[in-house]
C-alpha cells in the first residue's frame, strides 16, 4: 500500500525527501521553537542554512559539559557541540559563522538573504531593526521571502519584551489552567514545553503554506507569529464552552462527560487508560480485582473490545517495538559526540519518514563552503576570518 | 493576506477535530476546504470552510487534498480506499491522521486522544507523582496531530504542483507527541534528571529552581528562572531576602533536585500576599519569567493579544461568542 520504500534494520522506513530541492531556507535562531521550524524545513529537503556567531550563540551552544560527554573533547567543543537539545532541533542543517553587527558581515548576510526563499528568526524583538535589517527592509529588498519571526508575544504590543519560557507563554494562554484532577485544583503540565513544540510545527506550517503565495517577482510575506497565541489557538473549544455555559470551564481529572474514562493502576505499578467501561459493570470489578500486570490487563481490555492504552515512559517510548518498527528514531554519527539517537520528524510521506541528514553541524562548518557559493574567493574568505567578519 | 493557499482545494472527511483542526488550518492560510459531513458545523473549527452533502468521490477530482481521520474500516464503507485514490487521482494528496499510525503492530487498534497522550510519554510526565497520570484536556494529541496534518498537506501539494505527483501522507498522534516528549527530554536526559512527573514542577525543576506554577493570592503564576541574571533579579524581587546569602540556598542544582519543596516554603508567603496581575506587574519591573495562569474568561482581556487584534467574533446561539483567531500578524511584501 505504501510504495517499497527502503527499509533499515531496527527501523522503520526511512528515505531523503526532496520535496523542497532548490528552496533555500536561512536561519537566526535560538532554543527549540524555531531551530525545529527549519529541521522540519530541511529535512523535506530545503537547504537550510543556520547563521550563528561566537556575539550570538544558540542557546544550546553555551551548555557545561555534562558527565557522559567529559574528556571527549574539549572544554569549548563540549559546550559548543554537546547538548542534546541541539541535536534534536537543529539535525541536517548547515551552519555559518558570521558576525551581523559587523558592516561586512551584515553585507554579506543580505546577500545571503538574496538568494533565500525563506528567513527563520526567533531572537527577541527588535535586535533585527538594531542592526538595520527590518523584516520590511528585507521584503523590499526581496519581495519573495518568506519571513518567519517566531517571538513569545508577536513583534509588537505592550508585553512583547517579557521574557518567554514555554510555560509561562501556555500560562497565559489559558492552557495550563484548564489541566487538573476533578477536584478542580489547577496541575498544569508545564514540564513538556508545549508552547514551544505547538510553535515549532506551526511554524512549520505556516512555512510551507506560504511557499504557495509566492508569484514570480513577489508574493513574500512577514508571519509575526505569537507563540503564546499559537497555543491560545488550542482553547477555541474552551472559549466556545465559556460563552455557551458562562462559567469558565476549568480542570475535571480524566474523567469525560460521560464519565467513562479512567486511568487505573495495574498490579505491576504501571498505569492504563480504560474508554468506555462502565465502573459499575461486573467487568470492571472482573478486570480490575484480578491484579494483572499491565500488559496483561491492556490485552485482556482489548480482547473484550475496550479501548486501553498503556501509560508509557519516555524511556519505555524509545525502547517500544511499535515506535521503532515506523522510523521513530535514527542514528546519526557525530564527529565528536559518536553515534547519536534522533527522534523522526514523524511525518510519513510516500511510506517513510524523512532521513535525519546530520546531526547538527558543527559550529560554523560550512562557513567557507557557503562564502565560495556567494562568489568569495578563497583569499577574500582567509581576509574575512582574520577581521572576524566569519566570527 | 492570510490566502497564501488561494487556489488550492481541500476535501476533509472528519471524524474527530483532528482532520477539522487540520482543516481549519488551511482555510486560515486561504485554502478551500469542503467539508464532506452531514453535522452542523462547528462554531470554531469549521470557520471558513464550505460544507456539502455531496459524496467524497464526486469532489475529488477537483481537489489538491482529502484530508481525514476516519479509521480505514470506515473509509472502506466510504469506498475510499486510499492506495485507489492514489492511483484514480495521481495529483491528489491524500493525508490520513490517526491515534496510533496506520502501519505496524498497531494498525487498526481502536484509540483516540487518550491513547495518544498515554503511548507518547506525555502523559507519564503530567499529573502528581503519588496519583494517577493526568489527561490534558480539550484534545492536545488530537490538535498537535492536526497542525501536523495541515504543515505536510501544504508540502505535498508544493511537491504535487511541481513535480504533477500527488502523495500520501500519514501521520500518528502518538509519534507526533512522542517526538515532542523526546525532543524536549534532551534536557532531562543530559542533566541527568529522571522525567517523573512531579506535580506543578518540572522533573527536577529542569535542574534549576524555580520552574512551575505556583499559587499566589487569587490563583497561579508560572515562575521560571533559567539564568544567573533572572535567579539575582528574582531575589531583588523578592527584596533581597537574607536566607539567599546562605550556601544551601546558592547551590542552584541541589535546590531544583533535592530540596525544592523546601525553596517553595522560602517564597510561598511572598507570592500568597499578592495577586496574579500585581505579580506580572512585578515581572515587568524586575524582567522575571513569571506570569498568570489565566483562565478562559479572562483571555479576550489579555492587553498584549488584544493589542495584536488577536480574537475574533462568531456567531453562536443568536449571541456571539469570542474564539481564538489566527496567531500571526501577516504583512505582505510590496508589489
Amino acid at each position: 500500500m505504501f510504495g517499497a520504500p527502503k527499509h533499515f534494520p531496527g527501523g522503520g522506513a526511512v528515505a531523503d525527501l526532496d520535496w523542497l530541492a532548490g528552496l533555500r531556507v536561512i536561519e537566526v535562531t535560538t532554543g527549540v521553537a524555531a531551530p525545529l521550524t527549519g529541521r522540519i524545513l530541511a529535512e523535506l529537503g530545503a537547504d537550510v542554512i543556520k547563521v550563528e556567531s561566537r556575539a550570538k550563540l544558540d542557546v544550546n551552544r553555551v551548555r557545561v559539559p555534562n558527565a557522559a560527554t567529559a574528556g571527549i573533547a574539549d572544554e569549548e567543543t563540549l559546550r559548543l557541540e554537546g547538548f542534546g537539545l541541539l541535536h534534536e532541533a537543529s539535525a541536517s542543517k548547515r551552519s555559518i559563522r558570521l558576525d551581523l553587527k559587523n558592516p561586512r558581515g551584515k553585507d554579506l548576510f543580505l546577500r545571503l538573504l538574496d538568494t533565500a526563499d525563506a528567513f527563520v528568526q526567533n531572537f527577541a524583538p527588535g535586535w533585527l531593526e538594531r542592526l538595520g535589517l527590518s523584516v520590511g527592509g528585507l521584503l523590499d529588498r526581496n519581495p519573495r521571502l518568506i519571513v518567519v519571526s517566531a517571538t513569545g508575544y508577536g513583534q509588537e504590543g505592550p508585553l512583547s519584551s517579557q521574557r518567554a519560557y514555554a510555560p509561562i507563554m501556555s500560562s497565559l494562554a489559558g492552557i495550563e489552567g484548564l489541566i487538573g484532577y476533578e477536584d478542580g485544583d489547577v496541575v498544569g503540565a508545564s514540564a513538556t514545553a508545549l508552547a514551544d513544540l505547538n510553535c515549532s510545527f506551526y511554524g512549520a506550517y505556516l512555512a510551507l503554506a506560504a511557499l504557495h503565495g509566492r508569484t514570480e517577482t513577489g508574493g513574500g510575506r512577514h508571519l509575526d507569529l505569537s507563540q503564546t497565541e499559537a497555543c491560545a489557538a488550542l482553547v477555541g473549544e474552551a472559549m466556545i464552552e465559556y460563552a455557551r455555559a458562562g462559567k469558565s470551564p476549568g480542570p475535571v481529572g480524566n474523567a469525560t462527560p460521560r464519565g467513562d474514562r479512567e486511568v487505573v493502576p495495574s498490579a505491576d505499578g504501571g498505569w492504563v487508560v480504560i474508554e468506555g467501561l462502565a465502573k459499575d459493570s461486573d467487568e470492571y470489578r472482573d478486570l480490575l480485582a484480578a491484579g494483572r500486570p499491565r500488559e496483561d490487563l491492556v490485552s485482556s481490555l482489548r480482547a473484550r473490545g475496550i479501548r486501553a492504552t498503556p501509560v508509557l515512559s519516555p524511556d519505555e517510548v524509545v525502547a517500544d517495538e511499535g515506535f521503532r518498527e515506523r522510523g521513530m528514531f535514527q542514528q546519526v554519527e557525530h564527529p565528536v559526540l559518536g553515534p547519536l539517537t534522533t527522534s523522526s520528524i514523524p511525518w510519513h510521506l510516500d511510506g517513510a519518514v524523512p532521513r535525519v541528514r546530520s546531526s547538527s553541524p558543527l559550529f560554523g562548518h560550512d562557513t567557507a563552503a557557503v562564502m565560495a557559493e556567494l562568489g568569495l574567493s578563497p583569499a577574500e574568505i582567509a581576509t574575512l576570518e582574520t577581521d572576524k567578519v566569519l566570527y | 493576506m492570510y490566502d497564501s493557499m488561494a487556489g488550492v482545494t481541500v476535501v476533509e472527511v472528519a471524524g474527530t477535530r483532528t482532520a477539522r483542526f487540520a482543516g481549519k488550518l488551511l482555510a486560515d492560510v486561504g485554502a478551500t476546504v469542503v467539508r464532506v459531513s452531514g453535522s452542523e458545523p462547528d462554531p470554531y473549527f469549521d470557520l471558513r470552510k464550505a460544507s456539502t452533502r455531496s459524496t467524497v468521490t464526486e469532489l475529488l477530482a477537483g481537489a489538491d487534498v482529502l484530508v481525514t481521520d476516519l479509521p480505514d474500516s470506515e473509509l472502506a464503507e466510504l469506498d475510499l480506499d486510499p492506495a485507489e485514490l492514489r492511483v484514480r487521482y495521481p495529483r491528489l494528496v491524500v493525508t490520513l491522521l490517526s491515534a496510533l499510525g496506520r502501519t505496524g503492530s498497531r494498525a487498526g487498534l481502536d484509540a483516540g486522544e487518550a491513547a495518544m497522550q498515554a503511548a507518547s510519554g506525555f502523559l507519564h510526565l503530567t499529573g502528581y507523582p503519588d496519583r494517577e497520570p493526568l489527561l490534558v484536556p480539550y484534545g492536545l494529541g488530537e490538535l498537535q496531530l492536526g497542525i501536523s496534518g495541515a504543515g505536510a498537506s501544504a508540502a505535498a501539494v508544493w511537491r504535487a504542483r511541481a513535480a504533477g505527483t500527488g502523495a500520501l501522507v500519514e501521520i500518528s498522534g502518538a509519534e507526533v507527541l512522542a517526538s515532542y516528549v523526546r525532543i524536549y527530554g534532551a534536557v532531562g536526559n543530559y542533566y541527568d534528571i529522571a522525567l517523573v512527573r512531579d506535580g506543578r514542577r518540572a522533573p527536577g525543576s529542569g535542574g534549576r529552581w524555580p520552574f512551575g506554577l505556583f499559587p499566589c493570592k487569587d490563583g497561579y503564576v508560572a515562575l521560571i528562572a533559567r539564568t544567573a541574571p533572572e535567579w539575582d533579579r528574582f531575589l531583588e524581587m523578592l527584596g533581597s531576602p537574607g536566607w539567599a546569602k546562605e550556601p544551601r540556598y546558592t547551590d542552584v542544582r541541589a535546590m531544583a533536585i533535592d530540596y525544592p519543596d523546601e525553596v517553595d516554603a522560602l517564597v510561598q508567603p511572598w507570592l500568597n500576599a499578592r495577586t496574579r496581575d500585581e505579580l506580572l506587574a512585578l515581572a515587568q519591573e524586575y524582567k522575571v519569567p513569571m506570569a498568570p495562569v489565566r483562565r478562559i474568561d479572562e483571555l479576550t482581556a489579555d492587553i498584549q493579544m488584544g493589542y495584536r487584534g488577536f480574537f475574533e467574533s462568531v456567531p453562536l446561539d443568536g449571541g456571539e461568542a469570542d474564539i481564538p483567531g489566527r496567531p500571526w500578524v501577516e504583512t505582505l511584501a510590496p508589489h
